[in-house]
Protein backbone atom coordinates (compact mmCIF):
# COMPACT_ATOMS: atom_id res chain seq x y z
CA UNK A 1 0.00 0.00 0.00
CA UNK A 2 1.03 3.59 -0.77
CA UNK A 3 0.14 6.43 0.74
CA UNK A 4 -0.01 9.64 -2.18
CA UNK A 5 0.13 13.01 -0.26
CA UNK A 6 -0.54 14.87 -2.92
CA UNK A 7 -3.95 13.62 -2.85
CA UNK A 8 -7.41 13.70 -1.40
CA UNK A 9 -7.73 10.27 0.85
CA UNK A 10 -11.45 9.36 1.65
CA UNK A 11 -10.60 7.67 5.53
CA UNK A 12 -7.47 7.55 7.82
CA UNK A 13 -7.80 3.81 6.25
CA UNK A 14 -5.78 4.55 3.03
CA UNK A 15 -3.18 6.31 5.27
CA UNK A 16 -1.85 3.27 6.35
CA UNK A 17 1.84 2.05 5.29
CA UNK A 18 3.55 3.97 3.09
CA UNK A 19 6.15 4.82 6.17
CA UNK A 20 9.16 6.46 5.84
CA UNK A 21 13.09 5.19 5.94
CA UNK A 22 15.41 7.16 7.63
CA UNK A 23 19.38 6.81 7.95
CA UNK A 24 20.16 6.67 11.31
CA UNK A 25 23.24 7.73 11.26
CA UNK A 26 23.85 9.38 15.05
CA UNK A 27 22.63 6.45 16.68
CA UNK A 28 25.22 4.18 14.18
CA UNK A 29 27.87 6.22 14.21
CA UNK A 30 31.24 4.26 14.11
CA UNK A 31 29.37 1.17 12.65
CA UNK A 32 31.45 -0.06 9.16
CA UNK A 33 28.01 0.13 7.17
CA UNK A 34 24.83 2.18 6.74
CA UNK A 35 21.69 1.64 9.13
CA UNK A 36 18.67 2.75 7.65
CA UNK A 37 15.04 2.69 10.29
CA UNK A 38 11.99 2.14 8.57
CA UNK A 39 9.72 4.55 10.59
CA UNK A 40 6.49 2.21 10.94
CA UNK A 41 5.62 4.13 14.10
CA UNK A 42 4.50 6.76 11.49
CA UNK A 43 1.37 5.24 10.55
CA UNK A 44 -1.57 6.53 11.82
CA UNK A 45 -2.41 4.91 14.73
CA UNK A 46 1.21 5.13 15.91
CA UNK A 47 2.09 1.44 14.96
CA UNK A 48 2.94 -1.43 12.26
CA UNK A 49 0.20 -2.94 13.28
CA UNK A 50 -2.31 -0.47 11.72
CA UNK A 51 -1.79 -2.55 8.25
CA UNK A 52 -2.82 -5.58 9.70
CA UNK A 53 -5.70 -3.96 11.54
CA UNK A 54 -6.87 -2.78 8.31
CA UNK A 55 -6.37 -5.48 6.42
CA UNK A 56 -7.82 -7.90 8.23
CA UNK A 57 -11.16 -5.88 8.63
CA UNK A 58 -11.40 -5.14 4.98
CA UNK A 59 -10.66 -8.83 3.83
CA UNK A 60 -12.90 -10.54 6.38
CA UNK A 61 -15.51 -7.97 4.70
CA UNK A 62 -14.67 -8.77 1.20
CA UNK A 63 -15.35 -12.36 1.75
CA UNK A 64 -18.73 -11.45 3.67
CA UNK A 65 -17.55 -12.74 7.05
CA UNK A 66 -17.84 -9.93 9.02
CA UNK A 67 -20.82 -7.19 8.62
CA UNK A 68 -21.27 -2.94 10.07
CA UNK A 69 -22.91 -3.65 13.67
CA UNK A 70 -21.47 -6.76 14.08
CA UNK A 71 -18.99 -7.24 17.20
CA UNK A 72 -14.88 -7.99 16.85
CA UNK A 73 -12.94 -9.37 19.81
CA UNK A 74 -9.36 -9.13 19.59
CA UNK A 75 -6.75 -10.36 22.62
CA UNK A 76 -3.97 -8.03 21.77
CA UNK A 77 -0.91 -5.73 23.61
CA UNK A 78 -2.35 -3.18 22.30
CA UNK A 79 -1.70 -2.32 18.94
CA UNK A 80 -3.18 -4.19 16.98
CA UNK A 81 -6.45 -3.26 19.14
CA UNK A 82 -5.63 0.64 17.81
CA UNK A 83 -5.75 -0.75 14.38
CA UNK A 84 -8.56 -2.84 14.44
CA UNK A 85 -10.10 0.02 16.13
CA UNK A 86 -9.25 2.70 13.94
CA UNK A 87 -11.01 0.35 11.03
CA UNK A 88 -13.99 -0.12 13.24
CA UNK A 89 -14.29 2.94 14.29
CA UNK A 90 -14.95 3.97 10.46
CA UNK A 91 -16.45 1.08 9.03
CA UNK A 92 -19.17 1.11 12.37
CA UNK A 93 -18.22 -2.15 14.44
CA UNK A 94 -18.52 -2.58 17.80
CA UNK A 95 -14.64 -3.25 19.04
CA UNK A 96 -13.91 -5.19 22.33
CA UNK A 97 -10.32 -5.75 23.39
CA UNK A 98 -8.65 -7.86 25.78
CA UNK A 99 -5.73 -6.34 27.21
CA UNK A 100 -3.10 -8.30 29.10
CA UNK A 101 -2.47 -5.91 32.27
CA UNK A 102 1.65 -5.28 32.11
CA UNK A 103 0.15 -3.01 28.64
CA UNK A 104 0.62 0.59 29.15
CA UNK A 105 -2.37 2.60 30.39
CA UNK A 106 -1.90 4.90 27.40
CA UNK A 107 -2.95 1.91 24.97
CA UNK A 108 -6.33 1.38 26.80
CA UNK A 109 -7.02 5.50 26.72
CA UNK A 110 -6.25 5.34 23.43
CA UNK A 111 -8.62 2.42 22.46
CA UNK A 112 -11.32 3.49 24.66
CA UNK A 113 -10.44 7.13 22.96
CA UNK A 114 -11.35 4.88 19.63
CA UNK A 115 -14.43 3.59 21.32
CA UNK A 116 -13.31 0.56 22.02
CA UNK A 117 -14.04 -1.72 25.02
CA UNK A 118 -11.27 -3.03 27.52
CA UNK A 119 -10.93 -5.94 29.57
CA UNK A 120 -7.56 -6.46 31.18
CA UNK A 121 -6.56 -9.72 31.86
CA UNK A 122 -3.51 -11.20 34.41
CA UNK A 123 -0.28 -10.35 32.31
CA UNK A 124 1.50 -13.98 34.01
CA UNK A 125 -1.94 -16.24 32.83
CA UNK A 126 -0.23 -19.02 30.11
CA UNK A 127 -1.80 -18.00 26.76
CA UNK A 128 -4.10 -21.39 26.81
CA UNK A 129 -5.31 -20.76 30.25
CA UNK A 130 -9.13 -19.37 30.11
CA UNK A 131 -7.77 -16.10 32.47
CA UNK A 132 -5.55 -15.26 29.40
CA UNK A 133 -5.97 -12.26 27.11
CA UNK A 134 -6.54 -15.04 24.61
CA UNK A 135 -8.94 -17.26 26.59
CA UNK A 136 -10.92 -14.27 27.72
CA UNK A 137 -11.26 -13.43 24.34
CA UNK A 138 -12.73 -17.05 23.24
CA UNK A 139 -14.93 -16.97 26.38
CA UNK A 140 -17.26 -13.35 24.92
CA UNK A 141 -17.15 -14.82 21.29
CA UNK A 142 -19.31 -17.41 23.01
CA UNK A 143 -21.61 -15.51 24.21
CA UNK A 144 -22.02 -12.54 22.71
CA UNK A 145 -24.03 -12.61 19.07
CA UNK A 146 -22.72 -11.77 15.85
CA UNK A 147 -18.95 -11.22 17.24
CA UNK A 148 -15.60 -12.45 15.60
CA UNK A 149 -12.25 -12.94 16.63
CA UNK A 150 -10.07 -12.03 13.40
CA UNK A 151 -7.18 -13.60 15.59
CA UNK A 152 -3.72 -12.15 14.11
CA UNK A 153 -2.37 -15.32 15.83
CA UNK A 154 -3.75 -17.15 13.26
CA UNK A 155 -5.02 -14.78 10.22
CA UNK A 156 -3.13 -15.30 6.85
CA UNK A 157 -3.72 -11.60 6.26
CA UNK A 158 -1.28 -10.69 9.63
CA UNK A 159 1.93 -11.58 7.17
CA UNK A 160 0.66 -10.80 3.69
CA UNK A 161 0.03 -7.19 4.74
CA UNK A 162 3.81 -7.35 5.28
CA UNK A 163 4.38 -9.77 2.51
CA UNK A 164 2.55 -7.02 0.23
CA UNK A 165 3.01 -4.03 1.96
CA UNK A 166 5.87 -3.64 4.38
CA UNK A 167 8.41 -5.94 2.55
CA UNK A 168 7.50 -4.05 -1.10
CA UNK A 169 7.84 -0.64 0.00
CA UNK A 170 11.47 -1.54 2.26
CA UNK A 171 12.87 -3.44 -1.24
CA UNK A 172 11.46 0.05 -3.31
CA UNK A 173 13.00 2.55 -0.57
CA UNK A 174 16.49 0.46 -0.43
CA UNK A 175 16.10 0.41 -4.68
CA UNK A 176 16.73 -3.33 -4.18
CA UNK A 177 20.28 -3.09 -2.27
CA UNK A 178 20.12 -4.04 1.23
CA UNK A 179 22.00 -6.83 2.95
CA UNK A 180 20.45 -7.40 6.32
CA UNK A 181 16.59 -6.57 7.55
CA UNK A 182 16.33 -7.00 11.28
CA UNK A 183 12.60 -6.95 12.64
CA UNK A 184 11.46 -7.61 16.42
CA UNK A 185 8.83 -10.40 16.48
CA UNK A 186 5.64 -10.49 18.24
CA UNK A 187 2.75 -12.20 16.64
CA UNK A 188 5.44 -12.84 14.50
CA UNK A 189 3.25 -12.03 11.06
CA UNK A 190 5.48 -9.28 10.48
CA UNK A 191 8.78 -10.70 10.33
CA UNK A 192 6.87 -14.20 8.51
CA UNK A 193 5.84 -12.15 5.63
CA UNK A 194 8.67 -9.41 5.50
CA UNK A 195 10.85 -12.58 5.40
CA UNK A 196 8.67 -14.64 2.74
CA UNK A 197 9.32 -11.68 -0.04
CA UNK A 198 12.75 -10.64 0.92
CA UNK A 199 13.91 -13.63 0.55
CA UNK A 200 12.22 -14.19 -3.04
CA UNK A 201 13.35 -11.20 -3.88
CA UNK A 202 16.71 -10.98 -2.64
CA UNK A 203 18.40 -14.37 -1.54
CA UNK A 204 21.36 -13.26 0.24
CA UNK A 205 19.53 -11.07 2.11
CA UNK A 206 19.99 -11.66 6.21
CA UNK A 207 17.24 -11.73 7.82
CA UNK A 208 17.28 -11.54 11.66
CA UNK A 209 14.58 -12.04 14.08
CA UNK A 210 14.99 -9.92 17.51
CA UNK A 211 13.47 -11.63 20.63
CA UNK A 212 13.39 -11.01 23.88
CA UNK A 213 14.74 -12.70 27.00
CA UNK A 214 12.04 -14.64 28.67
CA UNK A 215 10.16 -15.57 25.36
CA UNK A 216 10.61 -18.54 23.25
CA UNK A 217 10.05 -17.52 19.69
CA UNK A 218 13.59 -17.87 19.01
CA UNK A 219 13.66 -20.98 20.46
CA UNK A 220 13.29 -22.98 23.73
CA UNK A 221 14.40 -21.30 26.69
CA UNK A 222 13.34 -20.20 30.19
CA UNK A 223 9.82 -18.20 29.84
CA UNK A 224 9.64 -15.18 32.07
CA UNK A 225 8.34 -11.34 32.45
CA UNK A 226 9.89 -8.52 30.85
CA UNK A 227 9.05 -4.67 30.26
CA UNK A 228 9.52 -4.04 26.84
CA UNK A 229 5.93 -4.08 25.39
CA UNK A 230 4.78 -5.69 21.99
CA UNK A 231 7.31 -8.40 21.08
CA UNK A 232 7.95 -12.32 22.50
CA UNK A 233 5.61 -14.97 23.06
CA UNK A 234 5.60 -17.62 25.79
CA UNK A 235 3.76 -19.87 22.49
CA UNK A 236 4.75 -19.69 18.94
CA UNK A 237 1.57 -18.01 16.71
CA UNK A 238 0.80 -20.10 13.91
CA UNK A 239 1.42 -16.65 11.77
CA UNK A 240 4.65 -17.09 12.89
CA UNK A 241 6.50 -18.21 9.64
CA UNK A 242 10.03 -19.20 11.47
CA UNK A 243 11.31 -20.73 7.76
CA UNK A 244 13.41 -17.80 6.08
CA UNK A 245 14.84 -16.19 8.99
CA UNK A 246 18.14 -16.76 9.09
CA UNK A 247 18.74 -16.47 13.00
CA UNK A 248 17.65 -14.63 15.74
CA UNK A 249 19.33 -12.01 17.83
CA UNK A 250 18.10 -12.39 22.16
CA UNK A 251 17.66 -8.56 23.92
CA UNK A 252 16.98 -7.63 27.07
CA UNK A 253 14.96 -4.76 28.56
CA UNK A 254 17.92 -2.66 29.36
CA UNK A 255 19.71 -1.76 26.60
CA UNK A 256 16.46 -2.06 24.59
CA UNK A 257 14.89 0.80 26.16
CA UNK A 258 18.60 2.29 26.46
CA UNK A 259 18.83 2.51 22.52
CA UNK A 260 15.11 3.82 22.43
CA UNK A 261 16.08 6.40 24.13
CA UNK A 262 18.90 7.14 22.37
CA UNK A 263 16.52 7.13 19.15
CA UNK A 264 14.39 9.72 20.83
CA UNK A 265 17.04 12.04 21.89
CA UNK A 266 19.30 11.54 18.96
CA UNK A 267 17.47 10.86 16.00
CA UNK A 268 13.98 12.84 17.01
CA UNK A 269 12.61 9.53 16.30
CA UNK A 270 9.73 9.28 18.70
CA UNK A 271 9.37 5.67 18.83
CA UNK A 272 8.83 3.31 21.58
CA UNK A 273 10.53 0.16 23.99
CA UNK A 274 10.50 -2.68 21.05
CA UNK A 275 12.28 0.20 18.24
CA UNK A 276 15.55 0.02 21.44
CA UNK A 277 15.36 -3.65 21.28
CA UNK A 278 15.18 -3.73 16.80
CA UNK A 279 18.04 -1.02 16.71
CA UNK A 280 20.10 -2.76 19.70
CA UNK A 281 20.11 -5.89 17.84
CA UNK A 282 20.58 -4.19 14.49
CA UNK A 283 23.58 -3.00 15.43
CA UNK A 284 24.94 -5.43 16.67
CA UNK A 285 24.17 -7.10 12.67
CA UNK A 286 25.66 -4.37 11.47
CA UNK A 287 29.16 -4.48 13.31
CA UNK A 288 30.20 -7.39 11.28
CA UNK A 289 28.97 -6.04 8.13
CA UNK A 290 31.31 -4.25 5.72
CA UNK A 291 31.58 -0.45 4.16
CA UNK A 292 28.78 0.15 1.88
CA UNK A 293 26.10 -2.72 3.39
CA UNK A 294 23.05 -2.10 4.30
CA UNK A 295 20.85 -2.80 7.33
CA UNK A 296 17.39 -2.27 7.77
CA UNK A 297 15.35 -2.23 10.72
CA UNK A 298 11.80 -1.98 11.25
CA UNK A 299 10.71 0.80 14.43
CA UNK A 300 7.51 -0.44 15.08
CA UNK A 301 5.63 1.55 17.64
CA UNK A 302 5.67 5.31 18.82
CA UNK A 303 5.98 7.13 21.83
CA UNK A 304 2.75 7.51 22.93
CA UNK A 305 2.33 4.79 24.73
CA UNK A 306 5.25 4.82 26.80
CA UNK A 307 5.25 8.55 28.16
CA UNK A 308 4.36 6.89 31.64
CA UNK A 309 6.79 4.46 30.95
CA UNK A 310 10.82 3.94 29.68
CA UNK A 311 10.69 7.50 28.69
CA UNK A 312 9.94 8.97 31.89
CA UNK A 313 13.25 9.01 33.97
CA UNK A 314 11.39 8.73 37.58
CA UNK A 315 10.20 5.06 35.63
CA UNK A 316 13.35 4.07 34.33
CA UNK A 317 15.11 4.83 37.72
CA UNK A 318 12.39 2.87 40.09
CA UNK A 319 12.77 0.09 37.55
CA UNK A 320 16.45 0.04 38.23
CA UNK A 321 17.76 0.95 34.59
CA UNK A 322 19.67 3.56 35.52
CA UNK A 323 21.38 2.20 38.57
CA UNK A 324 24.59 0.09 36.86
CA UNK A 325 26.12 3.24 35.95
CA UNK A 326 24.99 5.84 38.41
CA UNK A 327 26.08 3.61 41.62
CA UNK A 328 26.56 6.87 44.11
CA UNK A 329 25.35 4.94 47.31
CA UNK A 330 22.95 5.85 49.87
CA UNK A 331 21.75 9.54 51.13
CA UNK A 332 24.18 8.91 53.92
CA UNK A 333 27.59 8.14 51.85
CA UNK A 334 26.44 11.38 49.56
CA UNK A 335 26.38 13.33 53.21
CA UNK A 336 29.71 12.12 53.86
CA UNK A 337 30.76 12.48 50.39
CA UNK A 338 30.70 16.57 50.42
CA UNK A 339 32.42 18.99 52.63
CA UNK A 340 31.99 18.85 56.14
CA UNK A 341 29.05 21.02 57.50
CA UNK A 342 26.68 21.87 60.07
CA UNK A 343 23.22 22.00 60.34
CA UNK A 344 22.24 25.04 61.10
CA UNK A 345 18.14 25.15 62.30
CA UNK A 346 15.69 27.49 63.85
CA UNK A 347 13.33 27.16 66.47
CA UNK A 348 9.81 28.58 65.54
CA UNK A 349 9.91 30.97 68.50
CA UNK A 350 13.15 32.39 67.21
CA UNK A 351 12.97 36.17 65.84
CA UNK A 352 13.39 36.67 62.08
CA UNK A 353 16.02 39.59 63.03
CA UNK A 354 18.22 36.49 64.43
CA UNK A 355 17.54 34.47 61.64
CA UNK A 356 18.88 37.10 58.89
CA UNK A 357 21.66 37.52 61.07
CA UNK A 358 22.01 33.52 60.54
CA UNK A 359 21.78 33.99 56.88
CA UNK A 360 24.80 36.83 56.28
CA UNK A 361 26.74 34.61 59.46
CA UNK A 362 26.65 31.11 57.47
CA UNK A 363 26.24 32.31 53.65
CA UNK A 364 23.32 30.00 53.34
CA UNK A 365 19.70 30.57 51.64
CA UNK A 366 17.75 28.20 53.77
CA UNK A 367 17.02 26.53 57.05
CA UNK A 368 15.52 23.83 58.59
CA UNK A 369 12.83 25.34 61.24
CA UNK A 370 12.44 22.85 64.56
CA UNK A 371 9.23 22.78 66.87
CA UNK A 372 10.35 21.58 69.84
CA UNK A 373 13.21 19.27 68.46
CA UNK A 374 10.89 17.90 65.45
CA UNK A 375 11.12 19.27 62.09
CA UNK A 376 8.96 21.65 61.40
CA UNK A 377 9.61 22.79 57.51
CA UNK A 378 12.51 25.53 55.85
CA UNK A 379 12.69 28.78 55.78
CA UNK A 380 14.43 30.52 52.77
CA UNK A 381 15.91 33.92 52.42
CA UNK A 382 12.84 34.19 49.79
CA UNK A 383 10.23 33.75 52.40
CA UNK A 384 12.14 36.32 54.49
CA UNK A 385 12.23 38.71 51.68
CA UNK A 386 8.53 37.98 51.25
CA UNK A 387 7.98 38.76 55.00
CA UNK A 388 9.18 41.99 54.65
CA UNK A 389 7.79 43.31 51.50
CA UNK A 390 4.20 42.02 52.30
CA UNK A 391 3.73 41.15 56.00
CA UNK A 392 3.60 37.88 57.38
CA UNK B 1 7.11 43.15 60.82
CA UNK B 2 8.54 44.20 63.90
CA UNK B 3 11.97 43.45 65.27
CA UNK B 4 9.76 40.99 67.38
CA UNK B 5 8.51 39.08 64.36
CA UNK B 6 9.20 35.37 64.60
CA UNK B 7 9.65 32.36 62.37
CA UNK B 8 6.36 30.89 63.12
CA UNK B 9 4.96 33.76 61.83
CA UNK B 10 6.26 33.68 58.49
CA UNK B 11 4.85 31.41 55.91
CA UNK B 12 7.57 28.28 57.13
CA UNK B 13 7.26 25.59 53.78
CA UNK B 14 6.92 22.03 53.47
CA UNK B 15 10.17 19.95 52.98
CA UNK B 16 11.06 16.97 51.48
CA UNK B 17 12.64 14.63 53.88
CA UNK B 18 15.00 11.44 53.13
CA UNK B 19 16.14 8.83 55.33
CA UNK B 20 19.69 8.02 55.58
CA UNK B 21 19.51 5.17 53.95
CA UNK B 22 17.80 6.26 50.90
CA UNK B 23 19.74 5.39 47.82
CA UNK B 24 20.26 7.87 45.17
CA UNK B 25 17.42 7.18 42.94
CA UNK B 26 14.87 7.66 45.75
CA UNK B 27 16.60 11.22 46.30
CA UNK B 28 16.26 11.78 42.65
CA UNK B 29 12.68 11.08 42.84
CA UNK B 30 12.83 14.06 45.42
CA UNK B 31 14.64 16.19 43.70
CA UNK B 32 12.21 16.00 40.77
CA UNK B 33 9.58 17.86 43.15
CA UNK B 34 11.86 19.87 45.09
CA UNK B 35 15.06 21.56 45.10
CA UNK B 36 16.26 20.24 48.27
CA UNK B 37 16.10 17.59 50.82
CA UNK B 38 16.64 17.59 54.46
CA UNK B 39 18.32 13.97 55.83
CA UNK B 40 16.13 12.91 58.78
CA UNK B 41 17.22 9.81 60.59
CA UNK B 42 14.67 7.70 62.42
CA UNK B 43 15.15 9.40 65.50
CA UNK B 44 13.87 12.69 63.98
CA UNK B 45 17.06 13.88 63.85
CA UNK B 46 18.26 16.60 61.16
CA UNK B 47 21.43 14.70 59.78
CA UNK B 48 22.13 17.59 56.90
CA UNK B 49 20.90 19.30 54.23
CA UNK B 50 21.05 18.26 50.36
CA UNK B 51 20.35 20.74 47.42
CA UNK B 52 20.50 19.50 43.93
CA UNK B 53 24.23 21.68 43.11
CA UNK B 54 25.01 19.62 45.67
CA UNK B 55 24.71 16.11 43.76
CA UNK B 56 25.94 18.61 41.03
CA UNK B 57 29.08 19.31 42.07
CA UNK B 58 29.93 15.82 43.77
CA UNK B 59 29.79 14.54 39.87
CA UNK B 60 31.79 17.03 38.67
CA UNK B 61 34.54 16.36 41.45
CA UNK B 62 34.53 12.94 41.12
CA UNK B 63 34.47 12.18 37.89
CA UNK B 64 31.10 10.62 37.31
CA UNK B 65 29.75 13.45 35.39
CA UNK B 66 31.01 11.24 31.73
CA UNK B 67 28.57 8.14 33.20
CA UNK B 68 26.11 10.63 34.28
CA UNK B 69 25.97 11.90 30.75
CA UNK B 70 25.94 8.24 29.48
CA UNK B 71 23.10 7.69 31.18
CA UNK B 72 21.49 10.60 29.92
CA UNK B 73 22.49 9.91 26.25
Amino acid sequence: MTVAWNKIHDSVIDLVGGTPMVRLSRVGRGLPCELLGKCEFLNPGGSLKDRIGVRMVLEAEREGRIKPGDTLIEPTSGNTGIGLALAAAVKGYRMIITLPEKMSHEKQVVLEALGAEIIRTPTEAAFDSPESHIGVAKRLKEVIPNSHILDQYSNPNNPLAHEEGTAVEILEQCEGRLDAVVIAAGTGGTIAGVSRRIKRELPNCQVIGVDPIGSILAGPGPIHSYKVEGIGYDFIPDVCDRSHIDRWIKTNDYDSFKVARQLIRHEGLLCGGSSGAATWAAMQVAKDMKPGQRVVVLLPDNIRNYLTKFVDDGWMRRQGFFRPEWSLGTVADLLRSLKPRPVISVNLTDRVKDVVDLFKTHGISQMPVLDAGRLSGILTESDVLHCLLNGP
Amino acid sequence: MTPETTVAEVAVRRVSTIAPHANSSQLMDVFDRDEVALVVGDDGAVQGLLAKLDLIELLNDSGLRASLEKLRS
